[in-house]
């Protein structure tokens, strides 16, 4: 299979490996994901290993790749018994040969989901024994009113729990997961929500406005008029909000979405954005290895029903159902794209050299550095403030 | 050579749809022309476009070889016309090749107004006709009303209509044999010096360019020095053949003969169609009548989206006028749109096919400005200058008249529609000429119009008000002197010279707005405002403004899904590629002709 050969041509890879189960699905949740399924069987976390041992060669071959991060997400990871996901965890790390999972900043990233409803004392514990040395927390709010509206599961006093609980238990590299653009939610909670989240001073938050796909339950009732978004307007004052508050705290927007303290951005995220290699294992996972396809980068993407990709990896190892090699073009569009959403920006000379044009002459829009929503610094290509609120038009 | 008495020379006439080529495919499978396992569906359309219009572009001919009840073998000459009103010369020219022509007639539609005009051009060269009631199979055909309907409106013998399905293969046979027996066979002296019409010619890569002629008098044969008179240009004869329908060398063409010849002809430029070709040794003292040059009616300029594809654009439209010499060029520059063409074109159809010939056989994405007329502009120190870019209209102070053509429209419609159709033609300046009752329930309506009312949106308006039953057709008449005033479209106080636009004085408040509002709706929002006005001279007459488009959230969660995120991208970039940019703005295709449309 052309994926399988791609995937073990990559040399320094992520790994992210999707655990689509929850208690309850949320109702604006349109990722892979299951309500009540049973805790992931031995059978899916079997499969887990099988397609990590088909996508990247065994121990013994030299040419097998070193791992960067390894991101655990969901779905709950959290909602996994404490030592199935150690399983998992110790089986991944054999057959890479990582012996030494350490702290943040060094030494592999591992990163894991978890939720406030689920994460236990005991659980945080255990993880850490395992080696995730990151916990991205799903908080989405400091405000029950919104976290009700968000279906979550969850109390704002539990979410503050766990964030303690974990510090507790000596993690040292939190991210806290927040929400906005919210039903009934009004800039007051949205802005009391940031100030207790940056009084825990955790080291990295991500925030994201509510978007609602229409098939979803949440975005179902918005359409037939039953639940009210708050207008763009007001969802763009409280990214204003966001940004100023969190930046005033010491945090820096280094994506649109994500501020960290320096030096505690997620390795993980920042490789994909980077286009650097990573293998995505489970239902519905996502994978990308540059050097693949026509030589511009390959992506592709697992079946996401579990229970189909349970039998795809049995038979054959792996459980792609979509591919895509991209075009010049396409990875062109991508650097661009991702590019202009990063602190970073695009490194003008290395576009030059890699696409043989500078950035700047792709873009429909002429003169968006004189109108202030591009800016040129250091031989670095960026958007402004202002541009990334028009993201969207750029590119 | 062939006896001219076993020759026979026809075309077939018909409205659109009315099942011409159809017909024609069916007289060459019954003539075995065509093997039937070989053959592509409708045949006499070559090229694509033609045959997603159903209509004929460049016309193609076939000899046939036929054996009559009487036992003699005849050659039977198909020539084809091209089937747009905007190629009614041509038509023309194809017909006087002829000595006879069917008349198709839809069983249930009847005569409609192209059935007419093209009627009255066959007697005019003096064709001997006779009618053939095609799609008589559909239970909605009226062979009887449709009779009586050929014999009123076309003063036809409708008894002696042919009844025929080309479709299902009935009447094919009486439609030979009434070929043989009602058109007359050609008549000429084969001693006599070379007269021969050319009535089609395109180019060939390869033997350069291709001539159709109808031989009149005298032979022509390979090695001969040919002239073709209206130039004077003289030319040896490389080969000379038959298209039957594959072409096929022959040693010579005489008298009532119908072929081809090539000459190391260069360019279609140098072969007018409806000359006369002689020899250059013995040459006869007289052309054939009728010829007249080729005028390009409409037009309109022609821009490449991306102004990086102009070179592209260039070679595609010096690749089109080498078979088209009825389309013209010259290089054209404008502030708002950078290097492009002004063409010309017989008329919007005309404009409408080279436009999609050069974005689908060329992969060209262009801007097309709103179509045009050329005026007459007489200036006070007695100049006369011919402008087709309204922007090139001198200023007011240096004008004494300006005068613009007319046509002469003819329109066929159901009765009912009587009423809107001729209030429409009195909204655009028009002139009541006659109005026709060639039944009770259908009329002939002529009226002279101002060709620039014509090129706006005046099909369209025509086909809504008689919900598609209203055909026309046109000549042209002459120019007359009009109040004519120049429209100016400003965008964030900037002119835009490719959108400016010559209206009637008295209409330039109406249009003025118009336009600007019309904008308004094409122009989508961008991520500043937007001020579109209207002007004549300094006098802003219209405005509106498009606020500027709203900030979006863009701190969306995503995943490592990067292929959907860049898939919406690319979808909306897709739509971005039909933009130009005009100053900051980005200006939709719809924007140029938005200042078309009147309603």
């Amino acid at each position: 299979m052309k994926i399988i050969e791609d995937a073990r041509r990559a040399r320094d890879i992520s790994i992210y490996v999707h655990l689509p189960f929850c208690s309850t699905k949320c109702g604006y949740c349109d990722f892979n994901s299951l309500e009540e399924g049973a805790p992931p069987t031995e059978r899916y976390l079997a499969a887990l290993l099988t397609e990590l041992q088909t996508l990247t060669p065994p121990i013994t071959d030299k040419e097998r790749p070193t791992v960067s991060t390894l991101y655990i997400g969901g779905g709950t990871p959290s909602y996994l018994p404490p030592d199935s996901l150690m399983g998992l965890l110790t089986g991944i790390y054999e057959y890479m040969g990582l012996s030494e999972v350490t702290e943040a900043g060094e030494g592999v990233e591992v990163t894991l989901e978890a939720n406030p409803g689920s994460l236990t004392k005991e659980g945080l514990a255990a993880y850490r024994e395992a080696g995730v040395n990151r916990l991205s927390i799903g908080m989405q709010s400091l405000d029950d009113r919104t976290l009700k509206a968000l279906g979550r599961t969850h109390t704002a006093d539990d979410a503050l729990r766990s964030f303690f609980d974990a510090r507790e238990a000596g993690y040292k590299n939190i991210s806290l997961d927040l929400i906005y653009g919210v039903p009934e939610q009004d800039l007051k909670g949205w802005s009391d929500t940031l100030e207790g989240a940056v009084a825990l001073s955790p080291e990295h938050i991500s925030t994201y406005c509510l978007t609602l796909s229409n098939d979803t339950p949440m975005g179902k009732a918005v359409r037939e008029g039953g639940l009210t978004l708050p207008s763009e307007e007001i969802a763009i004052e409280m990214s204003e909000i966001c940004v100023r508050k969190l930046e005033e705290a010491g945090y820096y927007r280094y994506e649109v979405s994500n501020f960290a303290r320096s030096g505690f951005e997620s390795r993980h995220n920042s490789r994909c954005w980077e286009r650097k290699d990573y293998i995505g294992l489970g239902a519905g996972a996502h994978s990308f290895v540059a050097s693949g396809g026509m030589g511009h980068g390959i992506r592709w993407w697992n079946e996401g029903d579990p229970d189909k990709y349970m039998e795809m990896v049995e038979e054959l190892g792996s459980g792609p159902v979509g591919l895509e090699e991209l075009t010049m073009e396409q990875a062109r569009t991508e650097v661009l794209m991702l590019g202009l959403r990063r602190a970073w920006g695009i490194d003008i000379d290395e576009f030059k050299r890699i696409y043989g044009v500078e950035p700047i002459v792709l873009f429909t829009n002429k003169g968006l550095i004189e109108d202030g929503l591009l800016i040129v610094k250091d031989g670095r290509l960026m958007a402004t403030e202002l541009g990334l609120l028009f993201l969207n038009e750029l590119v | 050579m062939v006896s001219t008495e076993l020759i026979r020379n026809f075309s077939i006439i018909a409205h659109i749809d009315h099942g011409k080529s159809t017909l024609s495919d069916r007289l060459l499978e019954a003539t075995g022309a065509v093997a039937d396992r070989d053959k592509v569906a409708q045949y006499m359309d070559k090229m694509d476009l033609e045959r997603e219009r159903g209509v004929t572009i460049k016309a193609q001919t076939a000899r046939l070889n036929y054996t009559a009840k009487d036992g003699k073998t005849y050659i039977l000459n198909l020539i084809d016309t091209p089937g747009h009103v905007d190629f009614s010369y041509e038509v023309s020219r194809s017909l006087s090749a002829c000595e006879g022509a069917i008349l198709i007639v839809d069983a249930s539609q009847g005569v409609e107004a192209q059935t007419l005009a093209h009627l009255y051009t066959c007697l005019d060269v003096g064709l001997v006709l006779f009618p053939v009631l095609n799609k008589i199979d559909l239970p909605s055909a009226e062979p009887d009303r449709i009779k009586e309907e050929i014999e009123e409106v076309l003063g036809l013998d409708g008894e002696s209509a042919v009844l025929a399905s080309a479709k299902k293969g009935i009447g094919i046979n009486d439609i030979l044999e009434a070929v043989v027996e009602r058109i007359p066979p050609p008549k000429g002296d084969s001693e006599a010096p070379l007269k021969a019409l050319m009535f089609d010619s395109w180019y060939d890569p390869y033997v350069g360019v291709v001539v159709q002629i109808r031989v009149y008098e005298g032979v022509i044969k390979k090695g001969m020095k040919i002239r073709l008179m209206a130039e004077g240009k003289e030319f040896d004869v490389d080969t000379v053949g038959v298209f039957a329908p594959a072409a096929t060398k022959v040693a010579s063409l005489g008298p009532g003969e119908v072929g081809f010849f090539t000459a190391a002809i260069k360019e279609v430029r140098d072969t007018n169609v409806g000359d006369t070709i002689t020899g250059a040794d013995n040459p006869t003292a007289e052309p054939l009548t009728g010829y007249k040059e080729i005028m390009p009616m409409v037009f309109s300029g022609l821009y490449p989206v991306d102004s990086v594809d102009y070179e592209d654009l260039k070679e595609a439209v010096s690749k089109l006028r080498l078979n088209d010499a009825s389309f013209t060029y010259e290089p054209e520059t404008s502030l708002a749109l950078g290097f492009g063409f002004r063409c010309g074109f017989l008329g919007l159809f005309h404009m409408e096919i080279i436009k999609e010939r050069l974005e689908r056989e060329y992969d060209l994405s262009l801007i097309t400005t709103a179509p045009t007329v050329v005026y007459r502009c007489n200036t006070i120190s007695g100049e006369i200058i011919m402008v087709q870019n309204p922007s090139d209209l001198p200023e007011p102070n240096y004008l004494d008249f300006i005068e613009e053509p007319f046509i002469l429209a003819s329109i066929h419609m159901p009765s009912e529609y009587l009423g809107h159709v001729i209030t429409l033609c009195e909204e655009r300046r028009g002139i009541q000429r006659n109005i026709d009752f060639l039944t009770e329930t259908r009329v002939l309506l002529t009226y002279e119009l101002p060709l620039n009312e014509v090129v706006m949106d005046f099909y369209d308006r025509l086909k809504t008000l008689t919900r598609g039953y209203a055909s026309m057709d046109y000549e042209y008449l002459d120019y007359r002197k009009s109040q004519l005033v120049k429209l100016d479209i400003m965008l964030n106080g900037d002119k835009v010279d490719a959108l400016s636009l010559i209206v009637p004085k008295e209409k330039a408040y109406l249009r003025g707005r118009d336009v600007v509002e019309k904008m308004r709706t094409v122009i989508k929002r961008q991520m500043f405002d937007v001020a579109i006005q209207a002007a004549i001279g300094t006098r802003v007459i219209a405005s509106e403004r498009i606020r500027a488009l709203r900030k979006n959230v863009t701190a969306k969660c995503y995943g490592g899904d990067i292929s959907r995120k860049r898939k919406l991208l690319e979808k909306q970039k897709a739509g971005k590629k039909r933009m130009k940019m005009v100053g900051n703005v980005e200006l939709p295709q719809e924007a140029f002709l938005a200042v078309l449309k009147t309603d």
